[in-house]
């Protein structure tokens, strides 16, 4: 429900008015007012250091197998010992395993041996952006820490937590921009251009809004090539999701186009001659930036939630790629579940993501929409 | 006049809209390697231990007897001749039973594990939004708000697989693994009371689920359309008026803010029959959504590309209504997709 | 806590020694580590017996029946048991019943994946396997109690057939049918019944029969000689392997005054066609020689199923069997068997995944749990195996290079060393259950022996020194060796299951083993394998592949037809030396009528296998059942698998409850009606 009233602000904006007025910045004060659209916000960057910085901060490479240490619990980090002594730096207790004789249940109990947390470790090499690095934020190379204990192959969870944080992030930034883009570009053409070219773009869009998601997922993720490897089933895979993601926004786009195109300042426009993609581009396009931003903020959480679920189906994401729907993969026997309730640590990240995303395009979507009174 | 139109425009562009949706899952479901005798003939051999050879020549007979050695299209076109002029979906390879039957079974339960869902979701969440709005940052409304947070940030399948461990392995109940208990199961004729019960007993995960998670949506959105209405114009001249809160809220206020989320109705029960498929598939229920699995990965192609097909009419027909009722209240709507189309 | 011992069980020792007799062994077989002894878990010394122990024929003066077909014969529905049994029912012997005679009444609660095809299995129709097949079909002889019987005296046991007799050249088998056992309609079983059967589906080409028209061998005839004996006529002397073809499913008749209508030859309206759905699982109840009649379908959920008052199996106090007045087959998925059972609401089941054996055996200490697992011998185990084809499927010439790589043993023997075979163990299920199994038979099998077992374990810089021998170097220096030639990098597809957590874990485990030495695998999980199997796409597969008795399913084992096994279609002409060696061993097998000729060539057979690496044997565990604690004489160390599935092998039709413990029926009160 748009009027003049936001396009002259906008417009204004582009002109004349300084800074402290300007829409974006009103919509970022308000957003600073929500507690949780902060929280969201503060959250969302958080988790992105997270990805960005995620080898660095694992005390262990993701790949690297213990063999000797399969399905180890958690260890604390302690700083104070079992005699009661302050140590400053933090250490954890190493892990003795013994098995029950009747039911082959295996307890763990910390043995005396202390193992000191260093930090900034030269640990397993790793590649950032292309430099080799090895250095690690934290860890030991000589005893053995695991925060969130080991999976099925001894390798350390939190490690590949981290990198899951990576790969899944990725993946939806991936999927949602090319979603966004082929969004944008049928949206806004075609509820500009409008006659022919709309009538069947509006039928492409509701033949991609009608498929059914999971079924057109499991069918179309029996094709995918034998030999392709995991980097190529990755593309592919978020090549599938944007196919059926792109509708919605492109939807919404379009019938924003529709109330802008009329509006004076778009025909006044045209009248002076200004071509139909600059009008596009330079007019249509910024009017329907809130609109993305709060789908963008919405759609990505989802499509992680997707992929997820059908990474843990084992037909999403493929080794040695990992992603926290992977790392579920593996927790599809009731062993692992109940013996080793560690390895559901992905949950936790899962939900904070998807928490943190939804809270902040609440609060962005209560923020960049000029019809919310201020509280 | 304009609405009728607009109705009858729609309603024949969707059908075009259905028979390209099948066209996609038919040939997408062949393009897979091998078909439903191959299938059948590793489990023949593996659970009946001939040998190999054997199993082959009677595969090679099924195939032809199943009409799967004939080109893609031809079997296309065979399924739609059967659809539109019979009403027949074809048949089940693994249940050697008509797809009707099979579909029949499986969609009325879906549906209505759907709509208790969605009228849960959409009571509870309307209700709670109109609480949440009007004691806004008070306790219940922080409660509200976290709760809806979890509900759409929880992947519904890791609920699942608590409630299956709880359920079915700490808790040793007898409800799982079956639709029915003991004494209901064989009875035949229209459900009674206990019957529904017992069915809810069963099935009580799909239905927890969905309404929590529905209930959160509809929450969000009625709470934050509500705290808008709310702070309007003519709420406060009414207030000056004298009204009394309450009716000022369920006459005006809720009123005004039930318009936007009727506009997104039309997606709700996609997103209620998703969820099943997750919850389904998990607890293994004999709801639409292991079926989807079953025969796509079994190859039972008339099975899933009907499945495609009904799902996808869901689908069209609840935008279809969410855009006609749209149509009707909102006068722009009907002049802009008039004007357009 | 309060555990008693540390527990340490890798031995890397082992490893070590083969290490040094690899490097030591160049060209002489002798040195050869072969695979190290497990302790097995089921720690059971199953008592073995003889043929004769099991089971007879013999009459008795009077019979007694169940409470539930007596209040039939009251209402003068059914004539008085005495007039239903046959002239000497098949009798078990309480020897060997563990809990002794049995009380009648309860229900018996099955949970299956499959679902009914149709009742017609004489045209290959499935009821759902997991037992419901079994329990429908029964055949002319038995093959599931052998796990409890005497390797010398383990030939097919009589089941319809209650004796028989070979010609002295061996070109005649004449078999006895038991007299007077009747269909569960009252219709006398004779054979009337075997010549409908053999010559109305078995030898005609249209009906697709579970028995192939030349399975008996090309030129058989069947000759009737009386009501109730028949002669088969070869044309070459034959073995018990025939026997072994008459039973589950081959050799199992359909009622005749029931199908004979609906068969073409027997009637001009019917086609094939209408024949092979002539019995519709929708229409109940059918006519069965099984101890239980389907009553009631309900699709997707249930089938229940009644005693069927006919039944021609007694104990020895004369009680007519089967003891639970009803069996249900839950139509769930496989998977929810073992969840049932361990929840309690089904109370049979195999359980194959490892992952869950904790969970059983923890179950097991609770006084409260509902079932009790039973852990058999080894008898499930997992290869990896890699496609000998040398044109079959391959589609590029990298793969076809990768194929001969694959038929080159030294390659098989360096991949065989980088797996390290107690870790994947550990990966799976931690514990003792997984040994490392060396491919062919399992350790389970009264066929295996550790000595024949050649064993090419862990060794990773072994194998990368193969590797390098053979010309694999890495070329381009990123990590992965290159094909010879500076060919291109070796990244090799690993097919296994998506849905299988055993496969999943497996195939994760080998990945960081490949990559030691040298080679990019790429995992290819996938819920239907057999779409790529069957078409030759595909480089390695990981999957369940175990081989327990020698004489069974020789043709998927080894290359005895063109078309098998599966890592090795479309053979002809494209055998390898060892290959042939095995085909002449398998002839053997079949030809012979010796069981201890047999046991000698399948010892042949797992060594000429094992030292050529035919499939990376990878691990083996050993299988439970898990059965509700209410059921009796359930006899414990029933494998799951060894002749025949355990449904068959554990004899279902002397399991009772005692009445305490009885459940309810969902249908009291009720038999099959027919009109």
């Amino acid at each position: 429900m748009n009027s003049n009233k936001e396009n002259l602000t906008l417009n204004a904006e582009a002109k004349n008015y300084s800074k402290v007025n300007s829409h974006w910045h009103l919509s970022f004060l308000r957003l600073k007012k929500n507690r949780y659209g902060m929280f969201g916000f503060y959250s969302v960057i958080f988790i992105f250091l997270l990805a960005i910085f995620a080898e660095f901060l694992s005390p262990h490479s993701y790949k690297k197998t213990y063999p000797d240490k399969l399905y180890y619990p958690p260890q604390a980090l302690n700083f104070i010992d079992n005699e009661g002594n302050f140590h400053l730096r933090p250490f954890v207790y190493d892990l003795v395993e013994e098995m029950d004789m009747e039911t082959f249940e295996f307890t763990f109990t910390e043995s005396e041996e202390m193992i000191p947390v260093y930090f900034f470790i030269k640990g397993d090499e790793y590649s950032f952006f292309g430099i080799k690095s090895n250095i690690r934020l934290f860890g030991n190379t000589n005893g053995m820490i695991h925060i969130l204990g080991t999976d099925n192959m001894g390798r350390d969870i939190l490690s590949r937590m981290l990198i899951g944080t990576q790969i899944t992030l990725l993946f939806a930034m991936i999927a949602v921009f090319a979603s966004l883009i082929l969004g944008l570009i049928v949206g806004i053409s075609s509820g500009y251009y409008g006659g022919t070219y709309d009538l069947i773009a509006q039928r492409v869009t509701e033949f991609a809004l009608s498929f059914p998601a999971y079924p057109l997922y499991f069918a179309l993720v029996a094709l995918l090539p034998r030999r392709a490897d995991e980097t190529v089933v990755f593309v592919l895979f978020a090549g599938i999701i944007v196919l059926l993601n792109w509708a919605s926004i492109a939807r919404e786009i379009r019938g924003k186009t529709f109330l802008v195109r009329n509006l004076e300042f778009v025909r006044a426009a045209r009248a002076l001659g200004a071509s139909r993609s600059r009008i596009m581009i330079q007019h249509i396009f910024p009017n329907t930036l809130s609109h993305v931003i709060v789908w963008t903020s919405f759609t990505i959480p989802s499509i992680i939630l997707v992929e997820t679920f059908l990474s843990f189906l084992g037909v999403g994401v493929q080794h040695p790629m990992v992603s926290w729907g992977v790392m579920l993969n593996q927790v599809l026997d009731i062993q692992s579940f109940a013996y080793a309730p560690w390895m559901m640590a992905p949950v936790g990240m899962i939900i904070f993501t998807v928490l943190a995303f939804n809270a902040f395009g609440d609060g962005i979507r209560d923020a960049v929409d000029p019809y919310a009174v201020t509280k | 006049m304009g609405f009728l139109v607009f109705f009858i425009k729609r309603a024949l562009a969707t059908i075009p809209l259905l028979f390209a949706i099948t066209v996609v899952a038919f040939t997408l479901l062949q393009a897979m390697p091998g078909d439903y005798a191959d299938q059948w003939k590793n489990q023949t051999m593996m659970l009946g231990g001939i040998s190999e050879e054997e199993a082959q020549i009677q595969a090679d007979e099924l195939r032809v007897k199943l009409g799967l050695d004939k080109p893609v299209y031809i079997q296309y076109f065979n399924w739609v001749k059967d659809l539109t002029l019979y009403w027949d979906l074809g048949e089940s390879f693994i249940q050697k039973r008509s797809v009707n039957e099979v579909v029949g079974d499986r969609i009325p339960r879906t549906l209505l594990l759907a709509f208790i869902c969605y009228f849960n979701a959409v009571t509870i969440g309307i209700l709670a939004g109109v609480y949440a709005a009007t004691h806004q940052y008070q306790i219940g409304d922080q409660v509200a708000t976290v709760l809806t947070f979890l509900a759409f940030s929880i992947p519904k399948f890791i609920i699942a697989i608590f409630i299956l461990y709880f359920w079915a392995i700490k808790f040793h109940s007898p409800y799982y693994g079956s639709l029915f208990s003991q004494e209901y199961v064989l009875q035949e004729g229209w459900w009674s009371l206990a019957k529904t019960w017992d069915f809810f007993l069963h099935t009580w995960p799909i239905i927890a689920v969905g309404s929590f998670v529905g209930a959160g949506y509809q929450m969000r959105m009625m709470r934050g359309n509500l705290l808008d209405v709310l702070k309007m114009q003519f709420i406060e001249t009414a207030r000056a008026k004298g009204l009394k809160e309450s009716k000022i809220i369920w006459k005006h206020g809720v009123p005004n803010a039930l318009h936007p989320i009727i506009m997104n109705q039309g997606r709700s029960v996609g997103y209620l029959i998703e969820g099943e498929i997750e919850v389904a598939i998990v607890l293994a229920i004999p709801t639409v959504g292991p079926l989807i699995l079953s025969s796509v990965s079994s190859m039972d192609i008339y099975v899933a590309s009907s499945i495609f097909m009904i799902l996808s009419l869901i689908l069209v027909i609840g935008n279809f209504v969410a855009d006609c009722i749209l149509a009707l209240l909102d006068p722009r709507i009907r002049d802009m997709a008039g004007g357009a189309a | 806590m309060g555990i008693e011992t540390k527990f340490k069980f890798k031995s890397k020792a082992a490893s070590l020694l083969v290490g040094v007799s690899m490097l030591a062994m160049s060209s002489t077989a002798s040195g050869l580590e072969t695979l190290p002894e497990d302790k097995s878990m089921s720690g059971m010394k199953i008592e073995l017996v003889g043929r004769d122990d099991l089971w007879t024929y013999k009459s008795c003066d009077n019979y007694n029946e169940s409470p539930l077909t007596k209040s039939y014969v009251d209402a003068g529905k059914l004539p008085p048991v005495n007039e239903r049994m046959p002239k000497e029912p098949w009798m078990a012997k309480t020897d060997q019943m563990v809990d002794g005679i049995g009380e009648y009444g309860g229900t018996f609660r099955h949970v299956i994946g499959g679902r009914p095809e149709g009742f017609n299995w004489l045209a290959g129709q499935s009821q759902g396997w997991g037992g419901i097949n079994i329990q429908l079909m029964e055949s002319l002889t038995r093959l599931g109690p052998l796990w409890q019987i005497k390797p010398d005296e383990a030939n097919p046991l009589p089941n319809l057939a209650k004796d028989w007799e070979w010609s002295s050249d061996r070109k005649s088998l004449t078999m006895n049918l038991i007299e007077g056992a009747r269909w569960s309609d009252g219709d006398i079983f004779d054979t009337e019944d075997i010549d409908f059967w053999w010559n109305d589906n078995v030898q005609d080409a249209n009906v697709a029969s579970r028995l192939p028209k030349d399975a008996l061998g090309a030129g058989t005839t069947l000759e009737i000689l009386g009501p109730y004996s028949f002669k088969f006529n070869f044309d070459e002397p034959k073995g018990n392997a025939v026997l072994a073809q008459l039973a589950y499913m081959g050799g199992a008749p359909g009622p005749s005054h029931v199908m004979k209508p609906l068969h073409p030859a027997h009637n001009s309206d019917a086609t094939y066609e209408s024949y092979a759905n002539g019995m519709p699982a929708s229409v109940l109840p059918i006519v069965t020689l099984g101890a239980y009649v389907p009553v009631v379908h309900k699709v997707d959920e249930l089938m229940v199923m009644k005693r069927n008052p006919y039944y021609w199996k007694v104990d020895e106090e004369c009680n007519q069997l089967p003891y639970y007045n009803e069996t249900i087959y839950k139509l769930t998925s496989w998977d929810d068997r073992t969840t049932q059972a361990l929840a309690g609401t089904g109370d049979f089941s195999n359980m194959e995944n490892p992952g869950n054996y904790v969970e059983a055996l923890k179950q097991n200490k609770d006084p409260n749990s509902p079932v009790k697992s039973v852990f058999g011998t080894r008898l499930i185990a997992w290869d990896l195996m890699m496609n000998l084809s040398s044109d079959f499927g391959v589609s590029s010439d990298y793969e076809r290079e990768l194929r001969q790589l694959f038929r080159n043993v030294e390659f098989r023997k360096a991949i065989s060393h980088a797996m390290d075979r107690d870790t994947m163990g550990q990966s799976v299920a931690r514990g003792p259950f997984f040994h490392p199994h060396a491919g062919g038979f399992v350790a389970g099998s009264p066929f295996h022996n550790f000595e024949d077992s050649i064993y090419y374990g862990y060794n990773a810089s072994g194998a990368n020194s193969i590797l390098d021998g053979l010309g694999l170097k890495d070329s381009d220096g990123n990590g992965i060796r290159n094909l010879p030639n500076g060919g291109a990098d070796l990244v090799i597809d690993i097919l296994h299951s998506s849905t299988r957590s055993t496969d999943i874990k497996l195939a994760d485990a080998a990945v960081s083993m490949f990559e030691a030495i040298g080679i990019k695998p790429v995992l290819k999980p996938s819920d239907n394998t057999d779409a790529f199997t069957d078409n030759g796409n595909w480089s390695m597969f990981i999957a369940r592949e175990h081989w327990v008795v020698a004489t069974k399913n020789i043709g998927d084992r080894l290359p005895t037809t063109t078309q098998n096994p599966a890592w090795h279609r479309d053979n002809g002409g494209d055998l390898l030396p060892f290959e042939e060696t095995l085909v002449e061993k398998a002839k053997g097998i079949l030809a012979t009528n010796d069981l201890s000729e047999v046991a000698s060539l399948a010892r042949d057979i797992q060594r000429v296998r094992t030292e050529n690496v035919y499939t990376v044997g990878l691990i083996q565990a050993p299988a439970a059942l898990l059965i509700n604690k209410r059921i009796k004489n359930n006899h414990p160390g029933a494998p799951v698998y060894m002749y025949e599935w355990a449904e068959d092998g554990v004899m279902r039709e002397r399991l009772y409850t005692p009445k305490a413990d009885q459940l309810d029926e969902f249908l009291p009160g009720v038999l099959a009606e027919y009109k």
